[in-house]
């Protein structure tokens, strides 16, 4: 029975991690692509040894935009993104409460950074900041400035860049 | 003569009527196995495993993910599964150990994939998930090695939640209070029940230092794990409960002294209606308990949980509280001749007379002259108490001859 109970926790505990990675997998078939623009970063900061570090627009998230409460914003908070005319998805709106996405809107989770009082911004991090490359590629991303990001969002909120250009 | 000779020698005594049945298995227990060898062996295997992780560990970047993934899954297996064998046919402290490998293998696994896949967490919820696995693999093999990794899991979690996510992890609060407690209280192990109460004070600390509560709710707090000692009704676990709740307590109230004596924060404080509630139930619950069963002197516990914060001169009343505790320890230790409350006493007074000798004297007197008048108050005190320390115990010895 001990044993019986040992080996089903194993299994679980093998399980987890391996949800963990196909959910990841999975995004490609069954998630939304948005595109989405950097903007410039210092490139010295960019290339750090085998990753690139992205910053997106839509990090900075301007007042009129934010419908939540600004005193309890710890933790999670939901943006909704669409695409605008020039082909990159831009921010709607954003709140620390759970925000419902109309048709062609894409729902995306982030946590909450700071509030910068004199631009009157909200900064959030959508935890993408990231992008792995393969060895000495770093170069020619250390030249490009602004770059056009495509990542896949799921509906569980699971985020993954497809693309970088 | 080796263990195997022994067993055939015991079982020819049996047989010719020497010995009973019952002997001869005493006999045999007598001379247990001693296998050297499998113990060098699974240390070897352990290093090896080490070795290879450290390896692993500083090749991680060029690895490619689903390698990365394979790795993490066949070491833990490898640990668990040896560790499962091992227990079973050999040894239950080195297949423990490995087990415990294992279990480190999955929340480092948890991270790792994490981190590899992109995740974002908001919350501590891998230390919850990983404290589950360790609270279950103490569940099925009731040892004590997993019983300390675990809780140390959940405790670490919920400090990991405060200083990364600024927050108190419920979840793994209740973990301690529910898993945790429920095995703790039925298997009422001293070091169970202090590992679990050292665990309530620094999550409660947590909950009220990163939670909007006041900082005097841990006074409610800290009751009530001395409540929980006091009521749970045995030896080994009133002793560990209400012994770290009264260390919690009373250094409490040494912070106490200083912290309000300035008026700055004695300003912020507001009165709470709930914080008082809670704190008149448990003390009417504390002060019945000891009623009944009879333990009165054991009231001068209860001075170190009084709510003096809103009263005016709250600094000096709270000094007066650690007097009271330690004068009130020392002259029941005298009177029932009891060692342990009388070193209880002398430490807590030494300590009072200091703190409220650094608390008075500090902005008047000269510093040199500070620590000379200190220093020599304190070896005069420690004189005395030590002399009637030896007195009673003098006293003692003769009393039993």
């Amino acid at each position: 029975m001990k044993r019986i109970g040992f080996y089903v926790l194993v299994a679980i505990q093998v399980l987890f991690l391996v949800g963990m990675a196909i959910a990841y997998y999975v995004i490609d078939d069954v998630g939304e692509t948005i595109k989405l623009q950097t903007l410039p970063v210092d490139p010295q900061d960019l290339f750090y040894g085998d990753y690139v570090t992205l910053r997106y627009q839509i990090e900075e998230i301007p007042d009129e935009k934010w419908l939540g409460d600004t005193d309890d914003t710890d933790g999670r908070i939901h943006v909704i993104v669409e695409q605008a005319d020039d082909g990159f998805h831009q921010v709607v709106k954003a709140s620390n409460q759970k925000l419902q996405a109309s048709e062609n809107q894409a729902k995306l989770t982030a946590a909450y950074r700071y509030y910068d009082a004199h631009s009157q911004t909200h900064h959030v991090n959508y935890g993408i900041n990231r992008y792995y490359i393969e060895d000495n590629t770093g170069a020619q991303y250390e030249q490009s400035g602004e770059m056009e990001v495509t990542v896949a969002v799921a509906p569980w909120g699971h985020k993954k860049i497809e693309e970088l250009k | 003569m080796n263990s195997s000779s022994i067993k055939n020698e015991a079982r020819k005594w049996k047989e010719k009527g020497i010995i009973s049945e019952e002997q001869r298995q005493q006999i045999v227990a007598l001379y247990q196995e001693k296998d050297h060898n499998f113990l060098l062996l699974s240390f070897a295997g352990l290093f090896v495993g080490l070795g290879f992780l450290t390896f692993i560990a500083s090749n991680w970047s060029v690895i490619p993910d689903l390698g990365r993934m394979a790795i993490i899954l066949l070491f833990m297996l490898v640990f668990y599964v040896t560790g499962d064998i091992i227990y079973r046919k050999k040894s239950h402290a080195v297949g423990i150990t490995f087990i415990v490998m294992g279990l480190f293998v999955f929340g480092a696994g948890i991270f790792l994939t994490g981190q590899m896949y992109n995740y974002m967490s908001f919350q501590a919820t891998p230390f919850f998930i990983w404290s589950i696995v360790g609270l279950l693999l103490f569940v099925i093999y009731q040892h004590v090695a997993l019983y300390i990794v675990a809780i140390t899991i959940t405790t670490v979690g919920q400090l990991y939640s405060a200083f990364v996510y600024q927050e108190f992890h419920l979840l793994l609060f209740l973990v301690l209070l529910l898993g945790f407690g429920h095995y703790t209280y039925h298997q009422a192990r001293n070091l169970y029940g202090t590992l679990a109460a050292v665990s309530f004070i620094i999550q409660t600390m947590v909950l009220v230092f990163v939670g909007e509560q006041s900082y005097y709710w841990l006074i409610v707090y800290f009751l009530l794990l001395y409540v929980l000692g006091d009521v749970a009704d045995r030896k080994r676990l009133t002793q560990p409960l209400t012994g770290i709740s009264l260390l919690a307590i009373f250094l409490f109230t040494v912070i106490q002294v200083f912290i309000l004596s300035s008026s700055y924060i004695k300003e912020q404080l507001s009165f709470s209606w709930s914080f008082f509630g809670c704190w008149l139930v448990l003390f009417i619950i504390s002060s019945s308990v000891k009623y009944w069963k009879n333990k009165k002197m054991q009231y001068v516990d209860l001075v170190l949980f009084l709510p003096i914060v809103y009263l005016p001169f709250a600094d000096m009343v709270y000094m007066l509280s650690l007097f009271l505790f330690s004068l009130g320890y020392l002259l029941i230790g005298y009177k029932e001749e009891n060692q342990a409350m009388i070193t209880v006493g002398t430490i807590t007074f030494l300590i009072s007379t200091l703190i409220a000798y650094v608390h008075l004297a500090w902005d008047f007197l000269d510093k040199s002259l500070f620590f000379f008048v200190g220093g020599i108050l304190l070896f005069l005190l420690s004189f005395l108490l030590e002399r009637k320390r030896r007195l009673v115990k003098k006293e003692a010895k003769g009393g039993e001859k």
